[in-house]
């Protein structure tokens, strides 16, 4: 039997290189600027704003902080920091110092941008906080009426984050009235191809007229957000669309679709169509852009319909609104592409997709060149 | 009755410089995806833009045509055969094979540790982190072939299933469309450029100087089916889902787990690649190392140079240059169509010096040590297993023996 040699066993090749990488990380490990979790900020919203005339970025983050205290109960504090700089990092890293923790965009799920932030170069302005702050490319873009520091400032009567309010709310709802979920991917995607433009959602905070109470007093100082609107955008111009086209712009650009559709009659009478699913299909073929919009719905109401029976998605009275609905749908696309050439914003994407087909014999700047025909179908399902 | 069925379980007996076919077939899909999948698509995307996936797949062409080669050069023996005839030119070449490999590895290190420091370990000292990427790497080189092979095989059917697994679970607003049109520049430019990527190209030098050992499953033409597979599918969804943007992706493999629709609920994937990402390119850097000490070792007899050589190679670079970016540039500008003239020439040279070297030694060639092709034996037959009847024939024997006893034929040996 083979004697064992404990020596020889001690100084195999593997155990060497064990101890090396031990001791290395003994070593070097607790010389490693490695942030720890407490000196760390989390944010959950940040918000780009953009001087034109001192060319400075103003940069606003929200984080929020876990306190506890002696009886064990815990909770939440919500900071908002502001800051200026010649680069959306310089002016991170000065809100780092003025809130002495590490700023980190890793659970950062909202990205304010304010209309002036949208003009600069979007690789160059998004691109150092998803590589150097750790921002999710899944991160959602918005823009509002009011600048970014006063939009993460604002107080939601449900919530006290506004991002956290608008996170939820895009996610559950996205694809109907003007809520797109246009995350960081995406913006650069749509930004670097052919066509260089975008939509996100134009957030309106409006005051609440009522304002909630608890046992003592009202809470004064909160709002609700109006999300029905879309701003249009590439690097020169935005436009911020009205509600019925942010609908169907909604519905064209999103990946998924929930929410409801309305259509109500010239007599009067009005239906709900609740969204089941959708097929968007494109094709160009050469500068003749076509979009197929299929939508499945399901009857969730209806108001003034001069009928006694319950009407199901079976009836024929219910098959035509379907149809006319769809002709409405139709016409508000069409009414999309003549806001796209008016202001030679291609936030429909058309240039890209013609450039799909034409191939690189395709000018820049070409959409008045381009047709496009778009046709929404609705077929009436019941709901599974 | 002759056993030739490759019992499992018994590694150790491989002699050296051997593997199994089913280890060849995942070291194949641990080198393939390692650059492919991680820093390539953002690199070629920033050249090509819509037409990554169309350079992708004739990279992926030329590079099967190359596998090809030196898996047709392995399963010839050529590499036995060249050093049992002492062919000069065979040296030669593997010196320019272990030069090209030390090159490769290096540039290829640079681009691991750049992605690295870059996205993932932000505050840390750069120099630690190429010790620790390095050490690995360099202790599996030396080990050897078996013990990459060994490691491979364990970690990498865990890395497929993960891949697989996130790929499955994409979701992400994407639009095939974005792999179109082919050819987003001129197509003579389209070509031109391509071979500046040479640091693509082969990947399955290493191999030509390894046995292969077969088991009954095509798992080598299996692997590389499924390495081509896993790639092109991985860049068609990276470009549908980045377009332009995907320029900006230092690791796609990675990025790509960000969008797994379970994170929703579980929360951030990106570590599941990761854990692929990293390993693969550390046993993708420890199968190059050893290709390089391999064909040094043909080249002057001795793998000691190459053995220093690369990991000074490193550490020379981390000392003199500034950021491992730029190296990684470098080797995408003029020296991309060194790398890849050699990569070509490499594989091609071989085969055709193995091709007629076993022309021009016939003899030599047929005498070749094939241990594992049953041959007829030229002793007779022994007994083979127990359940050939064995015992049966021990029992005949005794049976035979008493009997003569009994008859008085036989007399017994008395105890002295």
């Amino acid at each position: 039997m083979k004697k064992f040699n404990v020596t020889s066993y001690a100084l195999r090749t593997k155990w060497v290189v064990v101890l090396l990488v031990v001791a290395l990380l003994l070593i070097f490990g607790r010389t490693v600027n490695s942030p720890a979790l407490t000196k760390t900020a989390i944010v959950v919203g940040v918000g780009v704003d953009f001087d034109e005339e001192t060319r400075q970025f103003e940069v606003t983050t929200q984080s929020v902080q876990m306190l506890s205290n002696t009886s064990g109960t815990g909770g939440q504090r919500f900071d908002v920091f502001t800051a200026k700089g010649n680069t959306v990092s310089s002016a991170l890293d000065d809100i780092s110092q003025k809130m002495g923790l590490i700023v980190s965009l890793a659970h950062c799920e909202v990205l304010f941008m304010s209309q002036s932030a949208l003009k600069p170069d979007h690789m160059q302005t998004i691109y150092p906080l998803i590589a150097m702050y750790a921002l999710r490319e899944q991160a959602i873009i918005v823009t509002g009426s009011l600048p970014p520091k006063e939009m993460l400032s604002t107080r939601i009567s449900t919530t006290i984050s506004s991002p956290y309010f608008l996170q939820t709310a895009i996610v559950n709802n996205e694809g109907t009235d003007g809520l797109i979920e246009t995350t960081a991917k995406d913006l650069l995607a749509r930004s670097l191809s052919r066509s260089e433009a975008t939509a996100i959602p134009y957030i309106v905070p409006v005051k609440l007229e009522d304002q909630p109470q608890d046992e003592k007093e009202e809470l004064k100082g909160n709002y609700q957000f109006d999300m029905s609107k879309v701003l249009v955008f590439d690097h020169s111009d935005c436009r911020v669309l009205d509600d019925e086209l942010s609908e169907i712009l909604s519905i064209y650009l999103s990946t998924t679709t929930y929410g409801s559709l309305n259509y109500t009659a010239e007599d009067g009478t009005s239906f709900e169509f609740r969204i089941l699913d959708k097929s968007v299909n494109n094709s160009a073929k050469g500068r003749k852009i076509s979009a197929s919009i299929e939508l499945k719905v399901d009857l969730l109401d209806y108001q003034f319909v001069d009928s006694d029976e319950i009407l199901t998605g079976a009836s024929p009275l219910i098959k035509n609104a379907a149809t006319a609905l769809g002709k409405q749908l139709t016409a508000r696309m069409e009414k999309l592409f003549a806001v796209s050439l008016e202001t030679g914003i291609d936030f429909l994407g058309l240039q890209a997709k013609a450039y799909q087909s034409v191939g690189r014999s395709l000018e820049r700047d070409c959409l008045p060149t381009l047709s496009f025909t778009p046709e929404v179908k609705l077929t009436v399902k019941e709901a599974a | 009755m002759k056993n030739v069925k490759i019992q499992h379980g018994i590694y150790k007996n491989l002699p050296s410089g051997t593997v199994y076919n089913s280890q060849a077939g995942f070291l194949i899909f641990a080198i393939g995806i390692a650059f492919k999948l991680s820093a390539a698509p953002g690199v070629i995307s920033g050249e090509y833009g819509s037409s990554t996936l169309w350079a992708f797949i004739v990279m992926s062409a030329a590079e099967l045509l190359l596998t090809a080669f030196i898996f047709a050069f392995v399963r010839m023996r050529g590499d036995d055969l060249l050093r049992c005839t002492a062919s000069k030119p065979y040296r030669i070449c593997c010196a320019f094979a272990s030069v090209w490999l030390i090159l490769k590895g290096t540039f290829y290190f640079c681009y691991c540790v750049s992605y690295l420091a870059r996205e993932l370990f932000g505050g840390v000292e750069p120099s630690l982190l190429y010790l620790l990427f390095l050490s690995p790497a360099i202790y599996l080189g030396i080990k050897g072939s078996r013990t990459i092979a060994r490691t491979t095989e364990i970690l990498v059917p865990v890395f497929f299933v993960l891949i697989v697994f996130n790929l499955v679970f994409f979701d992400t607003n994407h639009d095939f469309g974005r792999n179109l049109p082919i050819f987003s520049m001129e197509p003579v430019d389209f070509f031109k450029n391509l071979p500046r990527f040479g640091l693509w190209l082969g990947d399955a030098i290493p191999f030509a100087f390894l046995r292969v050992k077969n088991k009954r499953l095509p798992y080598i033409t299996g692997s590389i089916a499924l390495t081509l597979a896993t790639v092109l599918i991985t860049v068609m969804l990276g470009v549908a889902a980045y377009g332009d943007s995907l320029r900006m992706v230092s690791d796609l493999l990675i990025h790509m787990a960000g969008f797994n629709r379970l994170s929703m609920e579980i929360g951030r994937m990106e570590w599941t690649n990761l854990f692929a990402a990293v390993s693969v390119s550390i046993l993708s850097l420890s199968f190059i190392y050893f290709g390089a000490t391999a064909a040094c070792d043909r080249a002057v007899e001795s793998r000691l140079p190459a053995v220093i050589f690369f990991p000074l190679a490193v550490i020379i670079i981390i000392a003199v240059v500034p950021s491992s970016q730029s190296v990684a540039e470098f080797s995408t500008r003029q020296m991309g169509y060194a790398l890849s003239a050699l990569a070509v020439a490499v594989p091609v040279f071989m085969l055709a010096s193995a091709l007629y070297a076993k022309y021009k030694y016939a003899g030599i060639y047929n005498c070749l040590d094939d241990e594992y092709v049953p041959r007829e034996l030229p002793y007779p037959e022994p007994p083979a297993s127990l359940a050939d009847n064995i015992m049966d024939g021990f029992k005949m024997q005794a049976e035979n023996q008493f009997d003569a006893l009994d008859s008085g034929s036989l007399k017994a040996e008395e105890d002295s």
